[in-house]
């Protein structure tokens, strides 16, 4: 039974989370999604009515350019309204002049407050353009749109009207008062309690913007990326040429490391490497330790081999250490990428990490460095933090914040979950370690604080999920429990410690949870189905039921909950109630696929055709392509005879599922059942289906048999029963004595006793081979040759 | 793990010119081959049909628009009969793609907005030929002197057993004479599915509805100065002119770079010149700008000098008067924190005056009065939790979330002091909404600022100000708009007197059709009740005022709806008619690869 439905951390929604962490790894792979979309204009009518028109494209702003925010203003002072667009993609920025013909068919207004009752900027004020066609309405506002905020002028378009009276202003701090002097075409500062319109110096006159498209560059793939603060490096390996085992490259033992991707077929590599043997007396002067791990025959450009790179290394002797990069480091340095950006680009060689003493990534290089960026980048590894962040930054600028001394720990363990769980749950442990300490630290900011609590939060969340993987349950109830102290109020905190403690036994505990929070709140649906999963686990169905029916009670029109209730039903075999609530539920839901399946599967059983058919159906308009409801739809359409519908739901399963034989070999018979007409594709569908699967043959054979040998004339149909028979046979290669024998009956009831006989005859044969000895083989020989002579006699079979 | 792909990086600093060209022949292998990816992105891998057959027909579709485009240009003769019988079926029989006459419906200076109805006019096109006949129809209305442009986005699907509908946005777009016109429809399409189950669907019937075309008679009405206005400062080409991924491999998400790029754009006059000022707020790692209006009419570069230039990642900036001593102050939406920055009426602003720290997931500001004590107030979104980094609480229910995080109204005291005023006046009342914009407007008319608020994942918020105590009647006053909520804009669109809200959403063609289409079902666990999760994906959203502060949904009707993945979407008379406008800046994620489903 799944867990607490309500609660956000519920592992019924696993798959949800699951599909959301799936479509962040395909944008970080660089996906679109709902990208090259352009910007939108829609048009008001006004006076004219109707909707709004399209008028993106003639509008000129409809840039596929991912925009985020609009601020208005007049750029010019010219009457019209321009816009500034920012965009996530190049351009970041768009300034759009309006070139609207203006004239006077404007008013612009500016409002100030008089910083006493109302504020100064006048946010909040109401104004009233009083026009030959009728009043105008603006508001003062600070802050609007997504994350924009446009001028503090206030513009009213007049269309071919004029103003045709004093202005009033409702001002947020209370009062109306009205400004005379306002007319077409101008622009006016109105300042409160003055009463007067009043028009401030025209702007300067200035030689117009010349309009002209950007270009942004294309961006360029090599950089150099210094880090501050260090994330930690995860331990590498390489393997020597011509050595079959890897061995630990050291790294943070108290000295830096470069660790340098490249291959011999790559010219930037070879220069790079070149460079740095020339200059290694100086580099190791400094410190450095190399080391250069080749990839060559390794990936999908594998055209050079291992001994390329030894030959290489060789040629230039390479006075560092050198080798193979293994499977594992290259996956370590996709890790260390991919926990760095947020977006995943393709490795590129060469690739260089520049390794502290202290084990922590000091720079990336993608692209060549040269011996002498190094030097200046290993003065660098002793900086102080702000000089560090400074170098860090492309661009210079400020900060408001300290720099960090350290990473946050959490954020980097998660990218080692999958493939290194070890090294995850050793930086998660020590990110508690150190995120604790921070939280400890009174004199620190509250924000920093915040921060270290939220990280330890997850720290100790994250170490539940992976101790519960490992199998420590005790060590994960320990660390959901610690999470939950951290965020009591959290209900996804408590979902998880209460999986927790269940998985490492601690039922009493849970229980007195849920209890305790009905008591509370006797409506609360999540410790009630809590409840009811305990109760069920210990095998007291009978009592989880009453729970979540009382859960049910409470919230009628809860789906899942009833679906839930349902299914529990169903575990108690209170079948009849069970299907109550499935019914209820696609009353509430009639796209419930689900229910309708069940409803659809006991109507049958019930033998309820004709409402097992309606589930179907319903199934089928939400999925028109459901297999199992085209193919039992299909089947009772078939029953009833409906041979028509039947033919056309097994063609439609075919066509997206040509490989289910079943089907196929109802369409078959379908066909066959429809008339000559539709025999020979028929014939053809069934034989097709005994190939795909010989357990159809069995069936085939019943129906066969059935068809020509039932005691009721009326259900025979021995030209029906041959076509299929001579398609069993076919399949079998007229080896299957109990085929020939359904055979001979087919043949038989059309008449053709002569064949049947002959039929007999070769069964006989197979059967009366010295090197059968199939067991029940002389009752088989006897009922044939009884056969032999009834079909001499020319007397068909009759039931069997 | 690793993805088994090697490319080099040309680097020109250390590959000597010879090196390098015969680098270029034998090494250089494509970035990044979107084959890959294909498989990954298969609808149908996932048992999305519906979305397979979507794909397909849009395909189709997106065919047919660039024979549009071809025919338009006078290039009848680049769509060989051949293609055209892998679009259209034998059987095609059609209306017209035209209507027979236009009407005018509206005319301004700015635009002409003319509508007729193609359907029932004219049946006779039929088969390959007709289908080419009602192509050349269409491809007259757009000939003109700059290159047609032509697209459909197909938004709802409908299938059966042999054949299925669809439902497409058709949009087109050329220049003549001049002047600017753009076709705007919606094809209803009838397909058969190829009866090997193998191939694509060929068009059997098109019925176009909502035919409009609207035209300016000179070019487009906006006209793109801004090289001429910022291009002379350097950090045009460094900054603004660079795309994402210049950063994405430069900057690391722990600097506060990230693909998500929610950035706004703040206008003020800075420095009391009279003249508008643009802030840019940026992404970690890069500095925010402040480009200062000059008596030529461009805009220099002050981020240095006004002490705004922080290389934290800013969302947006908020310039209000919060002294009331005469200039704007700056708000700045950050991480981790909101700043308060002072401004000494010069357009600089060393000195910062209060650190929000408890909003750590800030973005859209804004401010009023509140309490009409003449001074402003300010009001912060927050979208998540902080810890809620991927996965740990994402929104839950899908349709209805209340586990993001929290939004503060910051009380201004007086000489910068700001006080949490959230819980104590009602705002803390449904505040866990994954909120990204926030608006003020009086909408009961009783002196005193309202609040509403857009939600992602659910229901917004309007907050009646009952004299400084709120209570949230988005329900009652009908805005609550369960959807994915991202913009707030206020206007009188309709001049009735009240006031009129305008929503933006997402308006997702594929979350549109999935969620009518129930493989859905199944994958949303908790998702919602049915008709809300259709909803969601409806796009934006226009509320008239209606009295006594109710609100009716005209989003339908007015037809604002297709605002597509929206952002900033508000209100502007961009023809100086008298009459509101919307404009919607939208898009999600352009990136590399082609688009999700």
């Amino acid at each position: 039974m799944p867990r607490a439905p309500s609660s956000p951390d519920d592992r019924s929604l696993e798959p949800y989370l699951e599909s959301l962490r799936a479509l962040h790894e395909r944008l970080d792979e660089g996906l679109s999604f709902s990208g090259n979309e352009r910007n939108c204009v829609f048009l008001n009518p006004g006076r004219a009515g109707g909707a709004f028109a399209n008028a993106s494209a003639v509008s000129g702003l409809d840039f596929p350019d991912d925009g985020r925010g609009l601020a208005f203003l007049d750029l010019e002072g010219d009457g019209d309204l321009d816009v500034a667009i920012s965009n996530r993609t190049a351009p970041r920025l768009r300034l759009m002049r309006n070139e609207l013909p203006v004239g006077r068919r404007f008013v612009a207004l500016h409002l100030e407050g008089d910083g006493a009752g109302t504020n100064r900027d006048a946010v909040g004020a109401r104004v009233e353009v009083p026009t030959s066609s009728g009043l105008l309405r603006r508001s003062v506002r600070a802050g609007e749109g997504f994350l924009s905020q446009s001028s503090r002028w206030l513009h009213f378009g007049l269309g071919d009207s004029e103003v045709s009276g004093p202005v009033r202003v409702h001002w947020p701090g209370g009062g109306n008062e009205t400004f005379a002097g306002v007319a077409a075409g101008g622009r006016y500062r109105i300042v409160q309690g003055r009463g007067m319109a009043e028009a401030p110096p025209a702007p300067p006159r200035r030689t117009p913007l010349v309009p002209r498209s950007q270009e942004p560059p294309a961006p360029t793939t090599g950089s150099r990326v210094v880090l501050a603060p260090r994330p930690p490096a995860p331990s590498f390996t390489l393997r020597s040429f011509d050595a079959s085992e890897p061995v630990a490259v050291e790294a943070g033992q108290g000295r830096p490391v470069l660790v340098n991707i490249w291959a011999s077929w790559c010219v930037p590599c070879r220069f790079e490497l070149q460079d740095l043997a020339n200059e290694a007396d100086a580099l190791r002067a400094a410190g450095l330790e190399i080391a250069a791990l080749s990839t060559d025959g390794m990936g999908d450009v594998a055209t050079t081999t291992e001994e390329a790179a030894r030959k290489f290394m060789d040629e230039i002797a390479f006075p560092f250490l050198h080798g193979m990069a293994t499977e594992e480091t290259l996956d370590k340095v996709e890790i260390v990428k991919r926990s760095l950006f947020d977006r995943r680009f393709p490795l590129s060689l060469p690739f260089s990490m520049l390794i502290d003493g202290e084990g922590r990534v000091a720079a990336l290089y993608r692209g060549g460095v040269t011996a002498g960026d190094l030097l200046a980048d290993l003065e660098l590894l002793d900086a102080r933090d702000a000089d560090l962040r400074a170098a860090s930054a492309p661009l210079p600028g400020r900060w408001f914040t300290e720099p960090p001394g350290e990473v946050s720990l959490a954020s980097y363990a998660r990218w080692y979950e999958e493939g290194f769980p070890e090294e995850s749950v050793a930086l998660l442990r020590r990110s508690v370690e150190v995120e604790q300490t921070r939280l400890d630290d009174n004199g620190a900011a509250s924000f920093e604080r915040q921060g270290a609590r939220d990280r330890l939060f997850r720290s100790l969340q994250r170490l539940a999920v992976l101790e519960s993987r490992r199998g420590d349950d005790e060590a994960a109830a320990r660390y959901a429990r610690a999470a939950f102290d951290l965020e009591p109020d959290d209900p996804a905190a408590r979902a998880v410690w209460q999986n927790a403690l269940l998985d490492a036994g601690d039922t009493g505990s849970v229980r007195a949870q849920a209890e305790a929070a009905l008591a509370a709140d006797p409506g609360d649906v999540a410790a009630r189905v809590r409840l009811a999963e305990l109760l069920d686990g210990e095998g007291r169905t009978d009592e989880a039921v009453r729970e979540l029916g009382r859960a049910v009670e409470g919230s009628p029109r809860d789906v899942e909950l009833r679906y839930l209730y349902g299914q529990l039903l169903g575990k108690a075999e209170r079948l009849r109630e069970a299907m109550e609530q499935f019914a209820a539920v696609v009353t509430l839901d009639p796209r419930h696929v689900e229910a309708h399946r069940i409803l659809a599967e006991a109507a049958i059983r019930s033998d309820e055709l004709g409402a097992a058919w309606g589930h179907y159906r319903a199934i089928l308009e939400v999925e028109p392509r459901d297999t199992e409801a085209l193919y039992g739809a299909a089947r009772i359409a078939a029953a009833g005879d409906r041979l028509d519908d039947a033919v056309e739901g097994y063609r439609t399963l075919l066509s997206h599922d040509p490989d289910h034989a079943a089907a196929r070999h109802e369409l078959g018979l379908a066909l066959i059942r429809g008339g000559p007409s539709g025999a020979a594709e028929g014939a053809e569908h069934l034989r097709r289906a005994y190939l795909e699967d010989r357990n159809l043959l069995a069936r085939g054979n019943d129906i066969a048999w059935t068809l020509a040998t039932h005691p009721d004339a009326g259900r025979r149909d021995g030209q029906l029963a041959l076509l299929i028979a001579l398609e069993l046979n076919a399949v079998a290669g007229g080896a299957e004595p109990a085929l020939l024998e359904t055979l001979a009956a087919a043949q038989a009831e059309t008449g053709d006793f002569e064949t049947a006989a002959r039929t007999v005859e070769s069964a006989l044969e197979i059967v009366g081979d010295p090197r059968n000895d199939s067991p029940g083989r002389e009752r088989l020989l006897e009922l044939l040759s009884r056969r032999l002579e009834q079909y001499r006699q020319g007397i068909p079979v009759r039931g069997r | 793990m690793w993805i088994s792909r090697v490319v080099v990086v040309l680097t020109l600093a250390v590959v000597p010119a010879a090196a390098l060209a015969q680098s270029r022949q034998a090494e250089v292998t494509p970035a990044f081959e979107p084959e890959n990816f294909a498989a990954a992105v298969d609808p149908r891998a996932d048992g999305w049909d519906t979305e397979a057959l979507s794909e397909q027909a849009e395909a189709q579709l997106k065919r047919v628009a660039a024979w549009l485009a071809e025919v338009a240009a006078g290039r009848a003769d680049a769509v060989p009969s051949g293609d055209v019988a892998t679009v259209v079926d034998q059987a095609f029989e059609s209306p017209g793609f035209v209507p027979g006459e236009l009407a005018a419906r509206y005319r301004g200076r700015a635009f002409t907005v003319e509508s007729g109805s193609a359907s029932g006019a004219d049946s006779g096109y039929r088969g390959a030929e007709g289908f080419r006949r009602a192509l050349g129809a269409l491809a007259g209305r757009l000939s003109g002197d700059r290159p047609p442009r032509a697209d459909f986005k197909l938004y709802s699907i409908d299938a059966g057993s042999e054949g299925f509908t669809t439902l497409a946005y058709f949009e087109a777009a050329a220049g003549a004479g001049g002047g600017f016109r753009q076709l705007n429809a919606v094809w209803s399409t009838v397909w058969r599915l190829p009866a090997d189950g193998a191939g694509e669907p060929l068009l059997l019937r098109v019925e176009v509805a909502d035919y409009e075309e609207t035209s300016t008679p000179r070019g487009p009405l906006f006209v793109d100065v801004t090289e001429a206005a910022v291009g002379h400062n350097p950090s045009y080409r460094d900054q603004l002119l660079q795309p994402p991924d210049a950063w994405l491999n430069r900057i690391t998400k722990a600097s506060g770079y990230n693909k998500t790029g929610w950035q706004g754009v703040s206008v003020a006059d800075v420095n009391g010149d009279g003249l508008d000022d643009l802030l840019l707020p940026e992404q970690g790692g890069l500095p925010n700008r402040l480009y200062v209006q000059n008596r030529e009419g461009t805009f220099d570069d002050r981020s240095a000098d006004a002490a705004i230039d922080y290389l934290e990642r800013a969302l947006a900036g908020l310039f209000v008067d919060l002294d009331n001593d005469g200039d704007p102050d700056l708000v700045l939406s950050s991480r981790p924190a909101v700043l308060v920055l002072e401004n000494d009426g010069s357009g600089r602003f060393a000195r910062v005056r209060h650190i929000a720290g408890d909003i750590p997931d800030s973005n859209s500001l804004s401010a009023a009065d509140y309490d009409n004590d003449g001074d402003l107030d300010l009001y912060v979104c927050a979208y998540r939790r902080a810890y809620d980094e991927r996965g740990v609480a994402s929104p839950v229910p899908y349709h209805d979330a209340n586990n993001g995080g929290r939004n503060v109204l910051l009380r201004n005291d007086g000489g910068f002091r700001f006080v949490d005023a959230t819980a104590e006046t009602g705002l803390d009342a449904n505040n866990r909404r994954f909120s990204l914009a926030a608006s003020w407007e009086d909408v009961d008319g009783d002196g005193d600022r309202d609040l509403y608020v857009a939600n992602d994942y659910g229901r917004n918020n309007l907050y009646r100000n009952d004299g400084g105590r709120f209570v949230d009647v988005a329900g009652e006053a009908g805005v609550e708009d369960i959807s994915s909520g991202m913009s707030v804009s206020w206007a009188d669109y309709n001049r009735d007197g009240r006031m009129d809200v305008y929503v933006g959403n997402m308006f997702s063609a594929a979350g549109n059709r999935i969620t009518y289409q129930r493989k859905f079902e199944r994958d949303r666990q908790r998702a919602g009740p049915l008709a809300e999760v259709q909803r969601m994906a409806r796009g934006n959203s226009l509320f008239a005022g209606a009295s006594g502060g109710g609100f009716v949904d005209r989003s339908v009707d007015a037809n604002v709806t297709m605002g597509r993945w929206s952002w900033s979407s508000v209100f502007a008379d961009i023809n100086n008619d008298g009459w509101e406008d919307l404009v919607v800046a939208n898009g999600n994620l352009t990136q590399t690869l082609p688009d999700d489903l």
